[in-house]
């Protein structure tokens, strides 16, 4: 399956994947980081449920802090 | 002065001031109105900070808490509009409120010194209408979301870190910024943000909180209420995910 994170592109073998699934394979299971997919947030609570399609743009960010 | 009544606007040559956003339809008097009556709580007077507090100060909000317990040092002012370099060691407080009452005399200061902490947030926020987040950490960041919440204000949050800027507006959907990134405890424990930026940056993203804050005075345009606006300076990009 093709997908798109942070707009590179990402193949996975897995047709049936998670955004925990996800996260977990790109290393990216982590505290202070927020998922969207397809520009809509998807909280963490709901991460192990949501699953990924074809061509899905998953955008992943890290909290900051700065001001 | 007292320069605004029961009936309006009162003096004609006060007008000049704010005329240029006053011929805007989207305010008008009207809006202006508005603004003058309106009070904002800024934490963090810092690179987000400083520019909130002057462009809010030059629109003519009423009233205007400046909130931050720290000091001005010299690597500061890359970034930190408001100071200059013999207010180093000054508090920051008393150091923007005396820029600001320079740039107007029409808005009205109040000057919390110990920061927000856990056991001032409540009775400082319940003050004002609307909370503008520009601290440098975590730890305050998840309070103003606590007191927020519970006492049913509207806050603005900004971070930046790197190249990157991130807005939104909490307090008016249910989504809380908690819920964007729940690990409290984890990311509390981090220190106070010290990485690289340069000073463009929170002049970005602090003009954009601090015309987020016009907007819902206001009550014009697209807000970032349900929105969570991310910024990149290095490659010039903006995405706007929704909440």
């Amino acid at each position: 399956m093709k997908l798109f994170v942070n707009q590179k592109e990402y193949h996975t073998d897995s047709n049936q994947l998670t955004v925990e699934e996800l996260l977990n394979e790109i290393q990216s299971l982590k505290p202070g980081v927020a998922v969207a997919v397809n520009d809509k947030v998807v909280r963490k609570v709901n991460w192990n449920s949501t699953l990924l399609t074809e061509g899905d743009q998953i955008t992943v960010i890290t909290a900051v802090c700065g001001g | 002065m007292k320069w605004f009544g029961k009936t309006g606007i009162k003096f004609l040559t006060e007008m000049e001031r704010y005329s240029r956003q006053i011929m805007l339809t989207e305010i008008g008097k009207e809006g202006q109105e508005k603004l003058f009556k309106a009070s904002v709580l800024i934490v963090g007077l810092g690179g987000l900070g400083s520019p909130v507090a002057l462009y809010l100060t030059g629109a003519g909000i009423g009233r205007i808490g400046l909130c931050d317990k720290d000091t001005v040092s010299i690597s500061n002012l890359q970034r930190q509009i408001l100071y200059s370099e013999e207010t180093e060691g000054r508090s920051k407080t008393t150091i923007a409120s005396h820029r600001l009452s320079e740039l107007s005399s029409h808005t009205r200061f109040d000057l919390w010194k110990d920061g927000l902490t856990t056991e001032n947030a409540k009775e400082i926020i319940s003050e004002y209408d609307l909370v503008i987040d520009c601290t440098d950490n975590h730890k305050t960041r998840y309070l103003i979301d606590d007191v927020c919440f519970k006492l049913n204000k509207t806050w603005i949050y900004g971070a930046i870190e790197g190249f990157d800027g991130r807005v939104s507006t909490f307090g008016k959907n249910g989504f809380r910024y908690s819920h964007l990134f729940p690990e409290r405890e984890s990311l509390s424990m981090l220190p106070n943000a010290a990485g690289g930026v340069i000073g463009p940056l929170p002049g970005i993203i602090g003009s954009l909180q601090a015309a987020e804050a016009i907007k819902l005075i206001c009550g014009f345009g697209n807000t970032l209420v349900g929105k969570l606006l991310l910024f990149n300076l290095k490659e010039i990009t903006l995405k706007i995910l929704e909440l």
